[in-house]
C-alpha cells in the first residue's frame, strides 16, 4: 500500500516532540516529512502535495529573508513572532498575509491543515476561524503521543 | 510801570550766584574760581570764604571729566551748548550722581578756553532708580493708556530678543502676547483689580518663540481714577513652566503640608497629586489633614516622621520612602515619598514639609512577583533534581541489559545510534522472520492472533528492515523503532498460549526488547541532557530574578582564576553531558578583582553555559571543546570564552540585541537548544555594575567564508572585562 505523504512543521520534531512521530511511522499509513522552520516549510510545501499538513505556531524563520525580517519585526523570538500563524495566512489567506509567497500550491486547502501547538485553543481560535482550519490540538504534558497520528487520521479521513 | 519792567530792574540786583541751583566756575585745570552756596553744599565745601580745591578731586576716574569736557567743546564748535550730562562724583567717600549743564569760559582776547562755568544738581536718587530700571535682571516696562509700550528696560528687550528698545517702543503690548485674547484678559484684570502679582502669561519673542513669563503689574490711574496705563515687571519662568508641564505629564505629585494646631494640613498640591488621590478639586485637598491619606496612620506616621526628622537633622531630604496610602475614594496603593521639612526661624522648629510623591504600586507588585518567581524557580530546580535522579536510576537499570556497547556516549547522535541499533534490529528481523515463516508453514498457528495482528507483525518486520528508507529523517528512526519493538512485544504477549512456537516467540520478544531498551537508553540520555540543561537555565534564571530583588553583596577581593575555576566546576556536569571539554589557559598571574563573587561567578557561568550549549564538533572524530582564556592587561582582567559552532548573525551583535533581556537569537534554538534569553544580559549587567563589560564577536570559523552562511560553523568569543583591584588595595 502506498503511504500518504504528510508534512509536520515543528521545530521540536527532532527533540522534545519526537515521540509524537513513533505512532505515525509505525502506523503503516503515512510517510512523515518534517520541516523545522518557516523557510523549510515553504520549500517542502512546494514539493507537495501532502495528504495533511500539521503546523506548530511557534517556529523559527529559517534562512529566507522575508521570514527572518518578519521574525525580527515581530519581536525576534518565536514565542512573540508566532511564525506558524503567519505561515498559515500566507498559505490559506494570502490577501491578509504579511509574507506573500511567490505562489501557493493549488492542492493547499484549509481542510488539509491542522495545528498542533502549545497555544491554548482560545489564543488561536480567531485566526483558525478566519483561516477555516478546524483541526487544532494543544500540546501539554498530558497530550498522548498518538496526538499527531490522531490528527492525521482525522484530516485524511474527512 | 509794568510789572515785567519791575522784574527787569530787580534782575540787575540778582547775581548769577544767587540761583537756587548749584553754580560753579573752574579754571581749565579744574581749580575752583567760584562756587555758590548750593554747589558748595552739594560738594561738601565750606559755605563761606574763598573757595579752594579742584573739581578734579571729585572724579574717581578723570576720564569721566575729560569725556564731559569733550562733549561741551564739541557742542560749542557746532554753535550750541552741550545738554545735561550725568557724571559720577565721589563726595565724602560716597558715590553721587550729578547732572551738569556746562559751558566754556574763554579768554576775551585770545578766545582760548580758560575755564568752565556750569550748573550742577545732585540726581543720585533719580539715577539710582534709572540704573535699577536698566540693570534689573527682571524686565521692567511701562504702557500708556492705549497699552502701547512707552518705556522698557534692557533686560526686557533682551528677554524678548529684540535688537533695541527703540524697536519695541510705541508698539501695542498685545503684539507681544502669544494670544491676543490673553492680552485683552490681562488688561481687563488689571483695570478691575488695579494690580496683579505673578500672573503667568505666554509672550512671543521676536523670533516667534514662546516665552512663559510671570508678570506683576499695577495700573497707573489718572486724577479721576481712570486707567492711564500700567507699569510692571516680567520674569522669565519658561524653565520652571517646562518643568511644571513635564511634571504634570509624568505623574509626580507635589505637595506642601503645614503644621497647624499640631495637625499636618495640606496647603498646596499639583494636578497629578490630586489625580493620584482621586480629589475632585484642589479645594477638596487643601485644608485636609494628610493623615487621612495614610492607609495605616497609627503605624506608619510615627515611623515616617522619625525618618524625616533623622534626615532633617543630617541636613538632608528623605528620599524614596515607600508608604501605603489610600485615596479619598478608598483606593489603596503605594507611593514613594521624597520629602524635606520646612524649617522655622530655628531648625528645631518644623513648620511643615514639601515633597514629591510617585505611585509605585506596580513596582511593588513587580517586586513581589519577582520574589514569587524566584520561589517557583527554586521549586522547579528541586523537581529537576528529582527527575535527574530518577532518569539516572532508569539508565542504570537499563544499562547492563542494553546491547553490548562499550561507550553509551555513542548513542547521543544519530550516527552512533544507527550503528548501535544495527545488531539488535538485525536480530529482531531474523527472529521475527523465523516466527512468521513457522506460522506460514502451519496454518493452525495463525489462530494464535487475529489476522490484523499478523498484518501488524508483518508491517513491523518491514519497518525493522526498511526504516532507513521509510522514514526520511534519521532523528525519527529511534522513536519509530522503539514503538515498533513495543508493538511486537505487546502483540505477542496477547497471543494465545500453546499455539505459537514458544521458543521462537520468546526469541522475537527478546530481540524486540533489546531494540526497545537501546532506544530507551538513547532517549533517557537525551532527557537527562535536557534536564541538566534546564537545571542550569532554571538556576540561572532564579539567580537573575532574585538578584533584581536583593542588593549586591559586599565586594570582596578574589583571584580571577579562582572565579573561573568555580564557574567551570558549576558547569562540569553540563559540559560532560554535552561531551564538551573545557580547555583553560591562564596568564593572569594571580590578578585580583574586587567583586561580588557570587554575581561574577554567575556571569562567567552564563558565558560558559552558552559556549558549551552552542558547540559543534570541530572534526568528525575529535571531541567538542571550548577555550577559556584569562589574562591581565593594564588595569583589566580579560576573560575570553571561545566556542566553535552555532553562529550569531552579525545584526544581532551589531545592535546589541543579544544583550536584551529575553532575546533569543534566531539560530539559538539550533537542535532544540533551550534558553531563557537572560544569560548574556545578566552577564553584561553584572560586569557593568563592576565597571567592566561583556562583548561578543562571532565570525566564520573558516577564513574567508561567508558571514551569512549560517549552516557553517562560526567561532564565537564572549569577552568579560573586570577592573584589576589596585595594588594598594591588594596590600
Amino acid at each position: 500500500m502506498e503511504l500518504k505523504r504528510v508534512l509536520w512543521i515543528e521545530d521540536q520534531a527532532f527533540e522534545d516532540a519526537q515521540d509524537f512521530s513513533g505512532p505515525v511511522n509505525t502506523s503503516g499509513e503515512y510517510r512523515l516529512e518534517v520541516a523545522e522552520d518557516a523557510s523549510a516549510a515553504v520549500r517542502a510545501l512546494a514539493k507537495g502535495p501532502f495528504a495533511a499538513v500539521i503546523v506548530d505556531i511557534r517556529i523559527r524563520p529559517g534562512n529566507d529573508q522575508e521570514w527572518v525580517d518578519l521574525f525580527q519585526r515581530r519581536g525576534g523570538n518565536k514565542v512573540r513572532a508566532r511564525l506558524g500563524r503567519h505561515l498559515l495566512y500566507s498559505l490559506l489567506k494570502p490577501a491578509a498575509a504579511e509574507v506573500k509567497l511567490k505562489s501557493v500550491p493549488k492542492w493547499i486547502k484549509p481542510e488539509g491543515f491542522g495545528v498542533l501547538s502549545v497555544e491554548g485553543r482560545g489564543e488561536v481560535s480567531g485566526d483558525l476561524h478566519q483561516l477555516k482550519v478546524s483541526n487544532m490540538e494543544t500540546k501539554t504534558a498530558e497530550t498522548p503521543k498518538t496526538a499527531l497520528l490522531d490528527m492525521l487520521n482525522r484530516i485524511t479521513s474527512d | 510801570m509794568k510789572q515785567t519792567d519791575l522784574v527787569k530792574q530787580a534782575l540787575e540786583r540778582i547775581s548769577l550766584w544767587d540761583m537756587p541751583i548749584g553754580v560753579y566756575a573752574v579754571a581749565e585745570d579744574g581749580s575752583f574760581a567760584e562756587c555758590n552756596k548750593q554747589a558748595r553744599k552739594m560738594l561738601g565745601l565750606d559755605t563761606d570764604g574763598e573757595v579752594t580745591g579742584s573739581m578734579k578731586s571729585y572724579y574717581g576716574n578723570l576720564s569721566d571729566r575729560a569725556r564731559a569736557i569733550a562733549n561741551v567743546q564739541a557742542a560749542e564748535q557746532k554753535g550750541a551748548f552741550a545738554g545735561a550730562q550725568v557724571v559720577p562724583l565721589e563726595i565724602d567717600g560716597t558715590l553721587h550722581w550729578a547732572e551738569v549743564f556746562c559751558r566754556t569760559v574763554r579768554d576775551p582776547q585770545k578766545h582760548g578756553v580758560i575755564g568752565f562755568l556750569g550748573c550742577i544738581v545732585d540726581v543720585s536718587e533719580r539715577e539710582r532708580l534709572r540704573r535699577l530700571f536698566d540693570m534689573l535682571p527682571a524686565g521692567v516696562y511701562r504702557l500708556d493708556a492705549e497699552d502701547r509700550v512707552v518705556q522698557i528696560n534692557d533686560a526686557l528687550v533682551k528677554l524678548l530678543r529684540y535688537p533695541s528698545a527703540e524697536s519695541v517702543l510705541g508698539r501695542p503690548v498685545s503684539s507681544f502676547f502669544a494670544d491676543e485674547n490673553e492680552a485683552r484678559e490681562f488688561r481687563r484684570m488689571i483695570i478691575q483689580k488695579r494690580a496683579v502679582t505673578n500672573e503667568k502669561v505666554r509672550l512671543l519673542r521676536e523670533n516667534g518663540e514662546i516665552l512663559f513669563a510671570s508678570v506683576s503689574s499695577y495700573a497707573i490711574p489718572t486724577t479721576d481714577g481712570s486707567y492711564s496705563g500700567r507699569e510692571g515687571t516680567i520674569i522669565d519662568v519658561s524653565e520652571e513652566e517646562h518643568v511644571r508641564q513635564i511634571l504634570d505629564e509624568i505623574p509626580l505629585g507635589t505637595y506642601q503640608v503645614r503644621i497647624e494646631n499640631g495637625e499636618e494640613i495640606i496647603r498646596d498640591c499639583n494636578e497629578p497629586f490630586l489625580e493620584m488621590f482621586d480629589f475632585d478639586s484642589p479645594e477638596q485637598a487643601r485644608g485636609m489633614n494628610i493623615l487621612a491619606l495614610y492607609r495605616h496612620p497609627e503605624r506608619d506616621h510615627p515611623a515616617f516622621r522619625r525618618e524625616l526628622m533623622k534626615k532633617h537633622k543630617a541636613n538632608g531630604s528623605l528620599v524614596g520612602y515607600p508608604l501605603e496610602v489610600t485615596s479619598v475614594k478608598g483606593r489603596e496603593f503605594t507611593i514613594e515619598v521624597n520629602s524635606r521639612p520646612l524649617s522655622g526661624p530655628t531648625d528645631q522648629l518644623v513648620l511643615g514639609r514639601t515633597g514629591v510623591v510617585r505611585d509605585i504600586t506596580e513596582e511593588v507588585a513587580l517586586w513581589h512577583f519577582r520574589e514569587d518567581i524566584g520561589k517557583m524557580l527554586h521549586a522547579y530546580s528541586s523537581t529537576l533534581m528529582m527527575v535527574r535522579h530518577v532518569v539516572d536510576s532508569g539508565l542504570e537499570l537499563l544499562r547492563p541489559r542494553a546491547a553490548a556497547l562499550e561507550d553509551l556516549d555513542g548513542l547521543d547522535d544519530a550516527d552512533g545510534l544507527e550503528s548501535a541499533l544495527r545488531d539488535p534490529t538485525g536480530e529482531a528481523i531474523a527472529q521475527l522472520t523465523r516466527l512468521l515463516e513457522l506460522v506460514e508453514t502451519d496454518e493452525r498457528r495463525k489462530d494464535a492472533l487475529p489476522l490484523e495482528k499478523w498484518d501488524t507483525l508483518t508491517r513491523m518486520l518491514a519497518l525493522f528492515r526498511d526504516y532507513r528508507h521509510l522514514i526520511p529523517d534519521r532523528e525519527l528512526w529511534r522513536p519509530a523503532l522503539r514503538d515498533a519493538a513495543r508493538i511486537v512485544c505487546e502483540t505477542l504477549a496477547a497471543a494465545k498460549k500453546r499455539i505459537l512456537p514458544r521458543e521462537a516467540a520468546r526469541a522475537v520478544r527478546r530481540a524486540a526488547l533489546a531494540v526497545e531498551r537501546l532506544c530507551c537508553v538513547a532517549r533517557f540520555r537525551q532527557v537527562r541532557d535536557s534536564v541538566i540543561t534546564m537545571d542550569h537555565q532554571v538556576r540561572a534564571l532564579r539567580e537573575y530574578v532574585t538578584s533584581q530583588v536583593l542588593e549586591l553583596e559586599r565586594p570582596a577581593l578574589a583571584k580571577a582564576s579562582a572565579l573561573i575555576t568555580q564557574a567551570v566546576r558549576n558547569l562540569a556536569d553540563f559540559a560532560r553531558s554535552r561531551g564538551v571539554d573545557i580547555r583553560r589557559a591562564d596568564v593572569s598571574e594571580g590578578a585580583r578583582v574586587r567583586v561580588d563573587e557570587r554575581s561574577v561567578i554567575r556571569a562567567i557561568s552564563n558565558l560558559l553555559h552558552n559556549a558549551i550549549k552552542y558547540s559543534w564538533k570541530r572534526s568528525d572524530d575529535g571531541p567538542r571543546w571550548i577555550a577559556v582564556r584569562c589574562r591581565a592587561q593594564q588595569h583589566q582582567v580579560i576573560i575570553e570564552i571561545e566556542n566553535y559552532g552555532v553562529p550569531i548573525p552579525p545584526d544581532e551583535i551589531e545592535y546589541d540585541r543579544v544583550f536584551e533581556v529575553g532575546f533569543r537569537g534566531r539560530l539559538s534554538e539550533d537542535r532544540g537548544r533551550l534558553g531563557t534569553g537572560v544569560g548574556l544580559a545578566d552577564a553584561r549587567g553584572i560586569a557593568r555594575k563592576h565597571d567592566g563589560d561583556v562583548v561578543v564577536a562571532s565570525d566564520p570559523a573558516v577564513h574567508g567564508a561567508s558571514r551569512t552562511d549560517f549552516e557553517k560553523p562560526f567561532v564565537t568569543i564572549a569577552t568579560l572585562t573586570l577592573l584589576v583591584a589596585d595594588s594598594e588595595e591588594r596590600e
